[in-house]
């Protein structure tokens, strides 16, 4: 667990930064968007095109798929500014996080052709079908089922919280694809599903902030071909695992609501001399955040898999995030809203009602402790 | 890490493994050039806090930050006579000791908090006219005597007339803020060994430990005090080293300074978690978790606790207002000349 701590010398990474703030400046001057915490899940198709045409999605992916072929670390500091800014990324964000590099590693190469040059011109949205009505932290119990049929499979179950199901293109879902032996892990299938075609229904549901982020997705005998199937069948579950990964430990688990800090910092609201110290730690903490996660990257840059580091930052992360729009009421004194006309007031509001579904989103609090405590009491 | 730093940790390690005789031991890490670290031309920031981690780890009570940094000083500011292992002092902000001139000699005024005890004198940075110098100080009537929470004597020392020997003071030749910022770095680092060691402790412990018929580390809730304690280690692992690195590399104030607050910070939640898991054992004097959980609510208020770096870091990020992001992460020499500046105005007990 961090024994050895990668490092990036911040000096190197600066000019990179540059370009990226140059482009985020100029879409605010434009008036293009308004940061907005969580803005990882506000979805604004045109603008993840201009970001792609400005070289800032696919960066990972091979330049054969019309990937940028640039670093781990590198896409990890477009993310971060992305985030710091209020960016709204959501069109992008899965497929570029987490969807591309699984269909690169485990996608037919038909399926790589059609899909991975779409999702780095930022014109592909991806949801994650991995939880259930009767599936949550317990994922290994998915009921949704495929039974093989006519060269390919057809689905029938239902998975809930899909976030932004009814804007994106395509779903990664988790299905059961015989029976759970000869243990609970076996015969687990990742399946993509083109969420256009027949066979496949999205009901929005609305969150206490009165958003439509998440959904549910019924599949009713969804057709897929066998040139759709991720990995092996049966295989799912190991799958499902590295994916979690590259889920846990970036930038999104602790910037969320950064963009309450930055607008308090900017100061419309005086930040009283006393509280200097409260909003001092919140930048501490912010520090200390981003230099494990980019410590993450870093490693897994080198070639290393940082799986217990990456839970790690996900735990610290989501509650730095949380107790940011907490501490900022607090420390100035000032009482959230929505629409009030004063912005700082709108962004805290958001941000706390927002902010109980960052420890469960991606594994809950509880599963996650659970991770950490069995790897440093095995050890 | 780098091999050579491997190496220092280990060959510290087996020194302090073997160490029975407290005089024998000092000899040893003496004449194993332990003291010199921060002279090094590379890497001396992380070497160091690499051999106070571990001897942190050990709970050693021989003296090693103090030494070096008096060894440090006294090099950088060319002072001679001053013993190979001496103690170190700071006067706190504002100072309440200083140098005067009297017949065309040096001699020291005021008083010195909180010092070390330690038996050949001192390296403390003091005031000449405002600007900051670093002095050796032979021998000074120690005033009272306390102890912190670690067990550790502390003296408040009489500064008045003592008359400076040739050689003895000179400018300091770095940046004023720079020995505090050095201080806290190391003292960042010794609580990460002093935690190192309250995780060890804690998860053998809940291993070993039967209740109800099986291991205690069985229940999720302890699984859970586990956890808090990793994920505390795992943060301040990653600050201390990103502070020694950026440190080696000419800044590290803002990294010492977040360093020194989660550390200092962490340390509360880490010992208390780490006598929950142990339950009535680990509060007695019998059981070794009590050693390391005093140093660590002992260290925690050494050169700046958590509100005191937090205010400086706070007060330049009020400054900073909208760069507040690109002054975190791009860590320009900018940003350490503004924490430099609040520093310079804050005040600090030592
Ligand atoms: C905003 C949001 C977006 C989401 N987006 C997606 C998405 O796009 N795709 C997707 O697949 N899922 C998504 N999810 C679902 C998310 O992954 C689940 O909410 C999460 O895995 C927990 O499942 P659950 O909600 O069913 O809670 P449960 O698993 O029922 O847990 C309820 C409570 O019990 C605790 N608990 C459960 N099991 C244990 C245990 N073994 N030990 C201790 N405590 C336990 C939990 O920690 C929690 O406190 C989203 C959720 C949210 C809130």
């Amino acid at each position: 667990m961090f024994e050895h701590v990668h490092t990036s010398d911040p000096r190197e990474l600066r000019s990179l930064r540059g370009e990226i703030r140059a482009f985020l400046a100029e879409e605010l001057a434009r008036g293009a968007f308004k940061p907005a915490p969580n803005s990882w899940m506000i979805h604004d198709r045109e603008f993840s095109k201009r970001c792609a045409a400005a070289g800032f999605v696919g960066m990972i992916l091979p330049t054969a798929f019309g990937g940028r072929g640039r670093t781990i670390v590198e896409r990890h500091v477009v993310f971060e500014e992305l985030l710091a800014a209020g960016a709204p990324v959501a069109a992008h964000w899965i497929a570029d996080r987490q969807s591309a590099p699984q269909i690169l590693r485990h996608g037919s190469e038909e399926l790589k052709q059609r899909v991975l040059p779409r999702i780095a011109a930022g014109d592909c949205t991806f949801a994650i079908g991995m939880s259930e009505p009767d599936v949550g932290s317990d994922l290994a119990s998915v009921k949704t089922r495929a039974e093989a049929s006519d060269g390919g499979w057809r689905l029938y179950g239902t998975k809930l919280w899909t976030s932004n199901a009814q804007r994106a293109d395509y779903m990664v879902a988790l299905c059961r694809t015989g029976a759970p032996e000869p243990n609970r892990h076996s015969n687990l299938t990742q399946f993509l599903v083109d969420l256009r075609r027949p066979g496949v229904s999205v009901r929005p549901i609305q969150n206490i902030n009165g958003d439509e982020d998440f959904c549910e997705v019924h599949f009713d005998g969804y057709h897929v071909p066998d040139s759709e199937v991720l990995g092996k069948p049966g295989d799912g579950w190991a799958l499902v695992m590295r994916e979690l990964v590259a889920e846990r430990s970036g930038p999104d688990r602790f910037l969320s609501t950064y963009p309450v800090l930055a607008r308090a910092l900017a100061g419309s609201h005086p930040v009283p001399l006393r509280a200097a110290a409260e909003i001092g730690r919140l930048v501490v903490n912010l520090g200390a955040l981003q230099a494990m996660s980019l410590s993450v990257a870093t490693a897994a840059q080198s070639g290393h898999s940082p799986e217990i580091e990456a839970i790690i930052v996900k735990d610290a992360g989501t509650t730095f995030e949380q107790e940011l729009p907490a501490v900022v009421r607090k420390a100035l004194g000032i009482r959230p809203g929505r629409s009030t006309g004063d912005d700082l007031r709108d962004l805290l509001g958001t941000a706390l009602l927002y902010a109980p579904s960052f420890s469960l989103r991606g594994g809950t609090r509880e599963i996650i402790r659970g991770i950490i405590a069995r790897a440093v009491i095995s050890q | 890490m780098t091999d050579s730093i491997a190496l220092a940790e280990a060959s510290i390690d087996r020194l302090l493994q073997r160490g029975t005789d407290r005089d024998q031991t000092g000899a040893d890490l003496l004449s194993a050039g332990m003291f010199d670290v921060l002279l090094a031309e590379e890497q001396a920031f992380e070497t160091a806090a690499a051999l106070v981690k571990v001897a942190a780890r050990h709970a050693t009570d021989l003296p090693l930050s103090g030494p070096m940094m008096a060894r440090w000083l006294a090099d950088r500011a060319g002072l001679t006579g001053v013993p190979e292992v001496a103690g170190f002092a700071l006067p706190g902000n504002p100072p309440t000791g200083w140098l005067e001139r009297s017949d065309g000699r040096l001699v020291t005024a005021g008083y010195l908090q909180g010092v070390p005890d330690g038996p050949n004198g001192l390296v403390a940075v003091l005031p000449l006219d405002g600007a900051p110098w670093v002095v050796f100080i032979a021998k000074a009537s120690g005033l009272g005597e306390a102890h912190d929470l670690a067990g550790q004597r502390h003296r408040s020392i009489v500064l008045d007339g003592l008359t400076i020997a040739d050689g003895g003071a000179a400018p300091l030749p770095i940046t004023a803020s720079t020995p505090l910022v050095v201080a806290a770095f190391l003292t960042a680092a010794q609580l990460l060994g002093a935690m190192e060691t309250c995780l060890t402790l804690s998860t053998r412990y809940a291993g070993e430990r039967r209740q109800f018929g099986r291991p205690i580390a069985q229940f999720q809730a302890v699984q859970h005090l586990c956890a808090r304690i990793a994920v505390g280690v795992a943060t301040v692992r990653v600050a201390v080293t990103h502070a020694a690195r950026a440190l080696d590399r000419g800044g590290g104030v803002l990294e010492v300074a977040i360093a020194k607050s989660k550390a200092s910070e962490i340390a509360e939640e880490i010992a208390a978690v780490a006598h929950q898991i142990h339950g009535a054992i680990g509060f007695t004097n019998e059981y070794p978790l009590g050693v390391f959980t005093r140093r660590l609510l002992s260290w925690r208020d050494e050169y700046g606790d958590e509100t005191f770096w937090n205010g400086i870091v706070g007060t330049a990020a009020i400054r900073w207002s909208t760069q507040t992001w690109s002054h975190l992460v791009d860590a320009g020499p900018g940003t350490d000349d503004d924490l430099r500046a609040v520093l310079d105005n804050a005040d600090l007990v030592p």
